[in-house]
């Protein structure tokens, strides 16, 4: 669908369509280069058509995933520790589980993973969940430590700390396999990082800390980790690097019952692009040139000003795909800005997204009940699933990959794809597995063999090739090498708004995308802002009362409900529902949308936004 | 011949014992066990009797009744048009049972024990009369109107209605206005002939058309809907008519659903 | 006459809410309410809060109350599987069964009819329950009842139930 000249939809032509979109990006690269494109997408298999089109034969680099809005401080903190940006979590063999800030049983869930949780919880492990919010996961841990909020790194280093302090951790692994642990244990020392100082802070009196850190260098394997909790922190980069060095220090890593260093499945591009016609980009991604060069995906929040102030150079089209930023980023505003202002923009979506009805161009993609993806999947083992499609494709709706064709071709790539079906394309990808397709296709997965401790063959992936609990690459960009505590950054409730503001996902939905389901929205059919009764009682707010949320740039009005699980101080929101005119007719009107009220608070390092670095104060409505 | 009053009587005893039977047997034994279910069940939580009793018997609010004994709101949430029929039913049977139970005490009792007169033959004869033939009217519209939904219908209400039940009540309602109609027919100086304002022109006609022996006939008519009418006393226990004594007690008492949310909450807490 | 039934972990369900979509979407036609429930209570207060998840349908009693309950007749017992259904042509939505029913399992649907759990009752036996294949951690687990039986350390359906009759398996008492 293309939007006319009074911001209308019209209806135009596969074909009519792609000679648009290509017209217009041939003519930006003549006029402004390839780099005057940005592509952003969530986690779609089918990506690699894209990535292919966009930074091989096109010649962008600001090709992009959701990161920001996500795992990206997870993703940074992995890599700079690790050589890796997505440690997985063994929970099967695991005796000792921490988790900071993650829900596994409650929205993240990853089918293998919670139930690994469950039944090894039942086999006897423990499990520690330190978080303000008692969230699914913390109402099965055998402790249930609600932390102040943004305080994580100052627990982990606290715990290290004490490891240090009494010799319990691995002495053996800590020589061989960590590069700067005599400088870090050093840093910790000086630095007076004791649980006596952490207590203050985190609202954990010490004993309980020197407690916990005294089993978890105990007990083997342990495992801690953190995700969306830690992240949306500005100070979450540094908080996880304390959590993987943890790890580190007591020699849990990529062990049965630990992080995994995942294996990736060994899958091909799908198309064949010969080196020389692959593009090099021209200047480096918009991200590197904005002050964060170390940043995986390009933080969200830089377009606006790359796209409105042309800095560091003219970003002129945009490509959505599968994301709704208009729905899901910090300040609504300023993206509706940076809308009106892109030469081009076109989004690619199953459903007619916020974002889609902001754009010049639409193209419905099929959904995954009418595609074929070739993925990998988030067990700890290398795993490649196959999914096909169970119906035709309804509507005029295409897959990906031959959306990407019709452009390609249109762009003059039309050589590079010759596959007519996704059989083809599949077959390429998957051609290194060591199964034959047809079994696969039989299957639809194919696991590889889980293998532990793959260290000490291949060492690590940092430039060190150990576990670098001091950072070399850190340190060379001008950032702490060490993982340290620093608050002053953080947005801390004050005077005029007392309350820190936490985000959640809903267990029942999934994100912004399953408002329009009739059977979910008769579970929850709104969003809600959860207090603690004590302050409650001294606001004088019931239980289903609306309250006005007032940040220092908007402030919107939403139910409240009362929730004995969640400290005292914090106010926490649910975010998903608050839909307008788009979506469809059974999430129209029902919830708030909340994300006005926070502001584009981000981490310095990662480029990671700080969903949770937010102070309101509350007034019933 | 048989005394028409004989016939009656002797009917009356049959149905009545069905209808005890019936009773006893689909309604009070049910009754009975479920209240020694929910009691044996809380016994098992040493819980007095008292206390007991309060749980065993949630008690229904006044809202609760009112919405689904009186205005039988999930009928009408479901379609208005079933609404319509079922209260036209309701209200019809519900009317003319209670004018008649009066007419049978504050008539007949008291024209026999303390010779008042005012209900069986004075103006309050009227009165009644002129309720029973509007609640007959209701009742014999809804009928009519049930039975044709039900019959053009027919696939989807199969499950739903029976229609030998409806055409049962529509006899029983039918043959009483016709009994009246022809009594009139025979009276044309019924002094109470301007409180019917339905059989009246209808018996005006008869009379003027037909020159039947209409007591004989009026005898005839009025034995057949007393059969009828016993023989539909007599069915409501072993019928879906058994929801005219269980579905207001049940749905009170379970507060349309709520008691079940109740439930299930406390089997949770259990084992918390 | 075998008699099949749920077994139910509370320790394992996180009160996704699963079950009951699952149930709906393979129900769709016949159901018209929530056939099943999660029921969830929370006690306590900051810091000290407990929780529990209960999925709860129709537990296909052994020795039925809901059909003893019944003034038409209408709720029968299968010989062969043991699941409880509603006859909807008898029904008259009257509520009597809910009364009695120690679950709360029986609900009146929109067409004025009870409705229960029909254990899946289009699904060949042998397979799995819509609920149980979708439970992402394996609370929900369906068979017989003598197979269940193994899986509990204790069955508690004797303190909530009216006789101890094995026609019912609830709950898991603790480690």
């Amino acid at each position: 669908m293309k939007k006319d000249k009074n911001g209308n939809f019209k209806m135009i032509s596969w074909d009519d369509a792609f000679s648009f979109i290509a017209e217009k990006l041939l003519e930006i690269k003549e006029k402004y280069g390839p780099e005057a494109v940005g592509y952003l997408w969530h986690l779609d298999s089918n990506e690699m058509f894209s990535q292919q089109l966009f930074t091989q034969l096109y010649g962008t680099p600001n090709w992009s995933g959701h990161g920001a809005a996500c795992d990206q401080s997870r993703r940074l903190a992995g890599l700079m520790t690790y050589g890796h940006p997505l440690p997985t979590k063994d929970y099967e063999n695991s005796r000792f589980i921490m988790l900071w800030g993650e829900d596994p049983l409650g929205p993240n869930q990853s089918l293998h993973e919670n139930r690994e949780l469950v039944e090894v919880l039942k086999k006897g492990a423990k499990l520690v969940v330190v978080d303000p919010y008692r969230s699914r996961t913390a109402e099965k841990a055998h402790v249930w430590l609600p932390i102040n909020p943004g305080t994580d790194g100052a627990l982990a280093l606290a715990m290290t700390h004490r490891i240090i302090e009494t010799g319990a951790y691995d002495a053996d692994f800590c020589e061989n396999y960590i590069y700067g642990f005599e400088a870090y244990a050093e840093h910790i020392k000086s630095n007076g990082y004791t649980p006596q100082w952490a207590e203050p802070i985190t609202g954990i009196d010490a004993k309980t800390i020197i407690d916990l850190a005294d089993e978890f260098a105990r007990t083997k394997p342990a495992v801690a980790d953190g995700l969306k909790g830690i992240v949306n922190y500005t100070n979450g980069f540094q908080a996880l690097r304390a959590i993987f060095s943890l790890n580190a220090i007591t020699g849990n890593v990529d062990g049965p019952g630990c992080l995994i260093l995942k294996e990736a499945g060994p899958l091909a591009p799908p198309l064949v692009i010969p080196e020389e016609a692959v593009a090099v980009p021209q200047r480096p991604i918009i991200s590197a040139e904005m002050g964060y060069p170390l940043a995986p995906d390009i933080p969200s929040q830089l377009f606006p000003k790359a796209v409105l102030e042309e800095d560091p150079y003219p970003l002129k089209a945009l490509f959505f795909h599968i994301v709704n930023p208009a729905m899901a980023d910090p300040n609504t505003a300023l993206f509706k800005k940076m809308m009106a202002a892109l030469e081009l923009s076109v989004t690619i979506d199953v459903y007619l997204s916020e974002t889609a009805q902001l754009s010049d161009i639409v193209l419905p993609e099929a959904s995954m009940f009418e595609r074929a993806e070739v993925r990998e999947s988030l067990w700890s083992g290398p795993q490649v699933i196959m999914s096909q499609p169970a119906i035709p494709c309804l509507g005029s709706s295409k897959p990906l990959y031959d959306i990407m064709r019709g452009l390609g071709e249109k762009m003059g790539y039309g050589k590079y794809f010759q596959w007519e079906s996704w059989e083809d394309w599949a077959k390429v990808a998957t051609a290194y597995l060591p199964v034959t397709f047809e079994e696969l296709k039989e299957k639809g997965v194919w696991h590889g063999e889980l293998r532990y401790h793959k260290y000490l063959e291949d060492g690590f992936m940092t430039s060190t090739g150990r576990v670098e609990v001091y950072s070399e690459t850190l340190s060379e960009f001008g950032y702490d090498p060490m993982p340290a505590y620093d608050d002053g950054n953080r947005v801390k409730p004050d005077a005029d708004y007392p309350f820190q503001l936490i985000n959640g996902k809903m267990q029942y939905h999934c994100g912004t995308h399953t408002q329009n389901n009739p059977y979910l929205m008769a579970i929850e059919g709104e969003n809600w802002a959860e207090l603690n009764p004590l302050d409650a009682q001294k606001l004088g707010i019931a239980d289903g009362d609306t309250i006005e949320l007032a940040s220092p740039i908007d402030k919107v009005k939403i139910a409240v409900r009362l929730k004995e699980g969640l400290k005292p101080g914090i106010v926490r929101v649910v975010h998903g529902h608050g839909f307008g005119r788009t979506m469809g007719s059974v999430a129209r009107g029902k919830g708030t949308h909340v994300n006005p009220i926070f502001d584009s608070v981000v981490n310095d390092i990662s480029g990671g936004i700080g969903y949770n670095e937010c102070k309101v104060s509350i007034r019933k409505a | 011949m048989m005394d028409k009053f004989t016939f009656f009587w002797c009917l009356i005893i049959v149905a009545m014992t069905f209808f005890f039977i019936g009773v006893y047997k689909n309604f009070a034994v049910k009754i009975g066990f479920i209240l020694w279910v929910n009691n044996r069940r809380h016994n098992g939580e040493g819980i007095g009797w008292r206390e007991n009793l309060a749980l065993l018997i949630p008690l229904p609010n006044r809202q609760v009744v009112m919405d689904e004994a009186l205005l039988q709101r999930r009928i009408k949430n479901r379609s208005e048009f079933l609404w319509l029929r079922h209260l036209l039913i309701f209200s019809g049977f519900v009317v003319i049972f209670a004018l008649d139970l009066f007419l049978t005490f504050a008539g007949h009792y008291a024209h026999h024990y303390f010779h008042y007169e005012y209900f069986l033959s004075g103006p309050g004869k009227g009165l009644l009369k002129f309720g029973m033939e509007l609640s007959g009217a209701a009742l014999f519209i809804g009928l009519s109107l049930g039975m044709i939904h039900r019959i053009v219908y027919a696939k989807a209400e199969k499950t739903y209605v029976e229609l030998k039940l409806l055409l049962l009540l529509w006899l029983v309602t039918a043959t009483g206005f016709l009994a009246e109609g022809i009594r009139l027919a025979g009276q044309p100086n019924d002094p109470l002939m301007l409180s019917s304002f339905i059989m009246r022109p209808i018996a005006q006609w008869l009379g003027t058309s037909f020159s039947w022996n209409w007591p004989v006939l009026a005898d005839g008519v009025w034995c057949l809907h007393a059969t009828f009418a016993a023989a539909f006393f007599a069915y409501i226990p072993f019928s879906k008519f058994i929801h005219i004594l269980s579905a207001p007690l049940g749905r009170s008492i379970t507060q349309n659903g709520e008691y079940a949310y109740q439930k299930r909450q406390r089997i949770s807490e259990g084992l918390l | 006459m075998s008699q099949y039934g749920f077994y139910f972990d509370k320790e394992k369900c996180v009160g996704c809410r699963a079950c009951e979509i699952a149930c709906q979407i393979w129900n769709d036609s016949v159901q018209t309410v929530k056939w099943r429930n999660v029921a969830m209570t929370f006690e306590g207060s900051y810091p000290d809060v407990s929780n529990v998840n209960v999925s709860m349908a129709c537990m296909h009693c052994g020795d039925a109350p809901c059909k003893k309950a019944c003034p038409r007749q209408a709720i029968t017992k299968d010989d062969e599987t043991g699941r409880v259904t509603v006859n909807r042509e008898l029904c008259v939505g009257c509520m009597l069964c809910l009364w009695a029913c120690p679950f709360g399992a029986p609900q009146l649907g929109i067409h004025g009819r009870m409705e229960k759990c029909t254990f899946c009752e289009d699904r060949p036996m042998g397979i799995k329950r819509a609920c149980e294949e979708i439970c992402p951690t394996q609370a929900i687990v369906t068979g017989k009842i003598e197979d269940l039986a193994k899986f509990s350390k204790q069955n508690v359906s004797g303190r909530l139930l009216h006789d101890e009759s094995p026609g019912v398996l609830l709950g898991h008492e603790g480690n």
